[in-house]
């Protein structure tokens, strides 16, 4: 009878510590994403930065920070507020100071954001702003962040590709201060929304809010290229030239075949440098992450740093002179010819696009 | 945490300017992971300085020797091999080097802080960073340590021009994801260098000689009192799934033949249908034009009016119930028929049937595919009739 009893005691002892581990697993989420915006609407990196802070774990809440000024601003929180049924409240700092995204001021408005209000989670996307602000945050508030992560395996948890992508990182974060993250978005799509939700958008009392006024950065300016093509990041269909196209008058083929199909155009480090195409068509581990649907390569020999930009890629195919080239062997379909001759060719026989 | 407020610069000719470099694996080098999938095999391997702290030491040089600095420091912080990266930058022209003695898995917040530390000793009025190093690609040391020392930071810059001792300024061109942005940052700060900075020079037998002779400085963490941050701990390290190996086509047509057949069938589609995208797609939007006007013709006639329709929801719904018609019209034709009478209600709203007189372009095609699915399917019917008829014949 009494060893009965004892064996119940321990039974009820050890369902105990198994329901204390379980609350522990499922402390609340809460994740402050810092948004990015333009010309009063929200960036796709932020919603596929939203779509990533669901992978973190059940009953998680979705902030978005936007900092900025003026109409634009606005525009852009009420667009927030529905851009994705996650997104629970966003939270606008109307400020001259943030017209432009500085890293000095907006990583003390992450910081004066987070005093208020206690964040288990801190993402942004690994875009050059998320890259450039979130690693300042991170030494503020004395943490470790986790940049460019690919994989969510739970809320402390996450994979992180290193050497060019050539190896993947599984890291665990074990600090006790909110988790930094950058996510790459290519790993994260966003799937199209059926629900729509509008979240509550509330005004950030700025009047406690001090900035260094001693030493800080000023914007100059800027030169965008303003193109009607489909954003590099985020295109279905990516067609990269490299060196071999000799000129930025041979680009233009590039340009036409991927109006052709559709798609965006992209460069290598070398076509770059060469001047053929500004900097912000460089696909590459130093350059943009593309994970298009094709991605068709001409005149690229495929080095190791390009090759990190384009690894997620569905469907590869290649075009080049030399047989020996190391992107044939990430290719799916290659053609060993002079790109000369193959994109006049390709530009004749590709159907219309309906 | 506290903010290091630094004395204005008086001159900047006596500006010091601090370079971190970091050993790496060398840049061309195929890596290997290790099979206990604890990490990245660098024995026997070859190990260079980080590509974008030698632009960063190059740009440094390239200062100093126009005037605006006096000395450049380079730093680097690992294992006693570390010192071998400081020669090549004593070499390409490095006036001395302090080698920081640490593991070499410390994490980047540990780097940022002993970095600030030596900011602390040296006061130098910039500070420069490769970017990223080629290994862990992390990307975060810069910005970690002008956090720390509360100083402006200026990113994957491609250009710093340091104006002259009036102006305690620098303006630099950073490299962002739509193009170039020019920022000017007060000095003192920390800059870190994107590829398209410069060039960086060969070191010249010369001053590899006369890098010998130049003073390398020993320091440990308990001489700069920084804590080792450890709040990230690597569970395991694998490689990617490797892609299955591709094929050599011989021609164009070739080529355009196999994306068309083999490729991923979504991309095809895409090409047909312009892919679904977040809210349809122009396929669907289409459609919802198409709805929308059926909607409003339904409703002025009938007084009737349908919900709301989620167009891809309805897109989505007639091509499978399209699919499951036809499938069970072959089993059970009574059945099919149901369903055969919602396919001729849903097709005129697809071909606008409604709306378009037999003069337009629309017309007859509807009329044809309709007519092409009853023959198939007519002609499915037949073939398991005959099958059915065989199989009794067995018996």
């Amino acid at each position: 009878m009494t060893r009965a009893i004892l064996t119940k005691k321990k039974l009820v002892l050890s369902n105990a510590h198994r329901f204390i581990s379980i609350t522990n697993l499922s402390r609340c989420i809460s994740t402050l994403i810092l948004a990015e915006h333009e010309s009063g609407s929200i960036k796709p990196q932020t919603v596929s930065t939203v779509v990533a802070a669901n992978h973190l774990g059940e009953s998680s809440s979705v902030s978005l920070l936007l900092a900025g000024s003026g109409s634009s601003l606005q525009e852009a929180a009420s667009q927030a507020a529905s851009c994705h049924p996650s997104v629970s409240e966003v939270l606008v700092a109307d400020s001259d100071r943030f017209e432009y995204p500085l890293a000095e001021p907006w990583a003390k408005l992450v910081d004066f954001v987070r005093q208020q209000r206690d964040y288990s989670h801190i993402l942004a996307s690994s875009s050059s702003f998320g890259k450039n602000i979130l690693p300042r945050v991170a030494a503020l508030l004395d943490v470790s962040p986790v940049t460019d992560v690919v994989k969510i395996l739970g809320s402390n948890e996450f994979i992180r590709p290193i050497y060019a992508g050539n190896a993947l990182c599984r890291v665990r974060y074990t600090g006790a201060g909110p988790c930094v993250l950058t996510i790459r978005t290519t790993s994260f799509p966003v799937t199209p929304i059926t629900e729509s939700k509008k979240a509550t958008i509330s005004q950030i009392d700025l009047s406690k809010f001090k900035e260094d006024a001693v030493s800080r950065s000023r914007y100059v300016g800027q030169s965008t290229q303003d193109t009607e093509r489909p954003d590099l990041g985020s295109a279905r269909v990516v067609i990269t030239g490299g060196r071999a196209l000799k000129s930025v008058e041979n680009f233009k083929m590039i340009e036409k075949l991927a109006e052709k199909l559709g798609g965006a155009v992209g460069a290598t480090r070398a076509a770059v440098d060469a001047g053929y195409v500004p900097n912000d068509l460089q696909v590459g581990q130093t350059g943009k992450i593309v994970a298009p649907e094709l991605y068709m390569a001409f005149g690229v020999s495929g080095a190791i740093q390009h090759l990190a930009g384009i690894k997620d890629s569905k469907v590869i195919v290649a075009v080049n002179k030399d047989a020996d080239a190391p992107i044939f062997q990430v290719a799916d379909y290659g053609l060993v010819g002079d790109l000369f001759e193959v994109i006049p060719e390709l530009l004749e026989k590709l159907p219309e696009k309906k | 945490h506290q903010t290091h407020k630094s004395a204005p610069l008086t001159n900047l000719r006596t500006m010091k300017i601090l370079v971190a470099v970091k050993r790496v694996v060398d840049y061309a080098v195929k890596i290997r992971v290790k099979p206990d999938k604890t990490g990245v095999d660098t024995q026997n391997v070859k190990m260079s300085m980080n590509p974008f702290c030698e632009i960063a030491l190059e740009e440094a040089l390239r200062i100093k020797e126009a005037g605006f600095a006096k000395e450049v420091v380079a730093v680097s912080i690992g294992p006693p091999q570390c010192v071998d990266t400081l020669r090549t930058g004593l070499a390409m022209g490095a006036d001395r080097g302090i080698h920081v003695e640490a593991n070499s898995s410390f994490l980047p917040l540990t780097i940022a802080k002993i970095l600030k530390s030596l900011a602390d000793v040296e006061n130098p009025g910039l500070i420069f960073l490769g970017k990223q190093a080629i290994d862990d690609d992390c990307n975060q040391t810069g910005q970690m340590v002008a956090a720390l020392l509360g100083w402006p930071q200026a990113t994957f810059a491609s250009k710093v021009v340091v104006l002259d001792k009036d102006k305690q300024f620098a303006t630099v061109d950073r490299e962002v994801d739509g193009g170039l942005e020019t920022l000017s940052v007060d000095l003192p700060a920390v800059i870190t260098t994107d590829l398209r900075l410069n060039q960086p020079r060969y070191a010249t037998l010369p001053n590899i000689m006369k890098a010998k002779s130049k003073p390398i400085k020993k320091m440990t963490l308990e001489d700069l009192k920084v804590d080792i941050k450890s709040d990230i701990e690597i569970v395991e390290v694998t490689e990617p799934k490797k892609r299955k190996s591709g094929v050599i086509v011989s021609s164009v047509d070739e080529l355009i033949d196999k994306l068309k057949n083999e490729a991923h069938a979504s991309l095809w589609n895409y090409y047909r249908f312009s892919g679904f995208g977040v809210d349809g797609g122009p396929a669907a939007k289409k459609l919802a034009l198409k709805l929308n006007l059926a909607n409003a013709n339904l409703s002025s006639r009938l007084w009737v009016t349908l919900s709301n329709i989620e167009v891809r929801q309805a897109s989505v719904t007639i091509v499978s119930l399209i699919a499951i018609g036809g499938v069970i019209f072959v089993i059970r034709k009574i059945f099919g028929a149901y369903l055969a009478v919602y396919f001729t209600i849903v097709s005129p709203i697809l071909y606008d049937i409604y709306n378009n007189g037999p003069e337009d372009r629309y017309f007859s095609p509807f009329w044809i595919e309709l007519f092409k699915i009853s023959l198939q399917l007519q002609i499915f019917r037949s073939y398991k009739a005959k099958i059915m008829q065989s199989m009794r014949m067995d018996e």
